[in-house]
């Protein structure tokens, strides 16, 4: 139970999220977004 | 004088991605950074000699003494929080067939209801910033329209339930200027695999 397969590595995923959070305004909140700036459904 | 500096607080910080927040964090220019965890000496050992733009602080997010206690250090050491990186997260390794109650109500405790009571503590500090940014750090195992290929049950529930959470603070606070940011970090291996830490 509980596989998971990583495909990127920790570093690259903190410098795709702190590229969406210093790019986010209050026009974007709420949105669901990932690492890559993508939108996920819900 | 930290009106020119930006000033993070991140949860979780002594391991998985909260680590790489802290290691990534610290190198930016004017970065004020608190890095929080259940046990700090786990993140003060990872820093021998400490950088002067890095605060470690216990912040145990199951606990409203601990987050409350972090909030006072934050307000009495910079007075406010720009960017707040909830990131603290648990899993439980367990199907949802095999979960007893208590164990959903603890991955539920710090997954979800710790997001709650820190955000809760922390949004006078944020509400102090020009940038007012919250980062609930989720997964897309918590979108329900995804969710027919995985089968972490307790983790893929609690990260759900963030997601509305993070909605319900966005809705209340976008007349403010909060910005509340539900976030799938990747698909990075797990902190809670890799140690076998709950």
């Amino acid at each position: 139970m509980n596989e998971h397969d990583a495909n990127i590595t920790t570093e690259e995923s903190v410098q795709g999220i702190m590229k969406v959070v210093d790019k986010v305004t209050i026009e974007d909140s709420g949105k669901y977004y990932t690492n890559e700036g993508t939108i996920l459904p819900w | 004088m930290t009106d020119s500096k930006t000033v993070y607080f991140v949860t979780g910080a002594s391991r998985g991605i909260g680590r790489e927040f802290i290691k990534q964090l610290i190198t930016r220019p004017d970065s004020v950074v608190f890095a929080a965890a259940r046990n700090p000496a786990d993140v003060k050992k990872q820093y021998p000699s400490q950088p002067p733009n890095l605060h470690i602080v216990q912040c145990d997010v199951t606990s409203d003494t601990s987050i409350t206690a972090a909030a006072e250090t934050v307000n009495e050491t910079v007075g406010r929080v720009d960017v707040l990186i909830n990131n603290a997260a648990i899993d439980n390794n367990l199907s949802i067939r095999d979960t007893p109650t208590s164990s959903l109500l603890a991955v539920l405790d710090t997954n979800l209801l710790g997001v709650h009571r820190v955000t809760r503590a922390f949004l006078p500090l944020v509400e102090k910033s020009e940038i007012k940014k919250i980062i609930n750090i989720s997964s897309d195992f918590g979108s329900v329209a995804l969710n027919d290929r995985s089968f972490w049950g307790a983790y893929n529930i609690s990260k759900a339930a963030l997601n509305m959470l993070t909605i319900q603070y966005k809705n209340e606070y976008f007349k403010e200027g909060i910005i509340f940011i539900p976030l799938h970090p990747g698909n990075v291996p797990f902190p809670f695999l890799e140690d076998g830490l709950e």
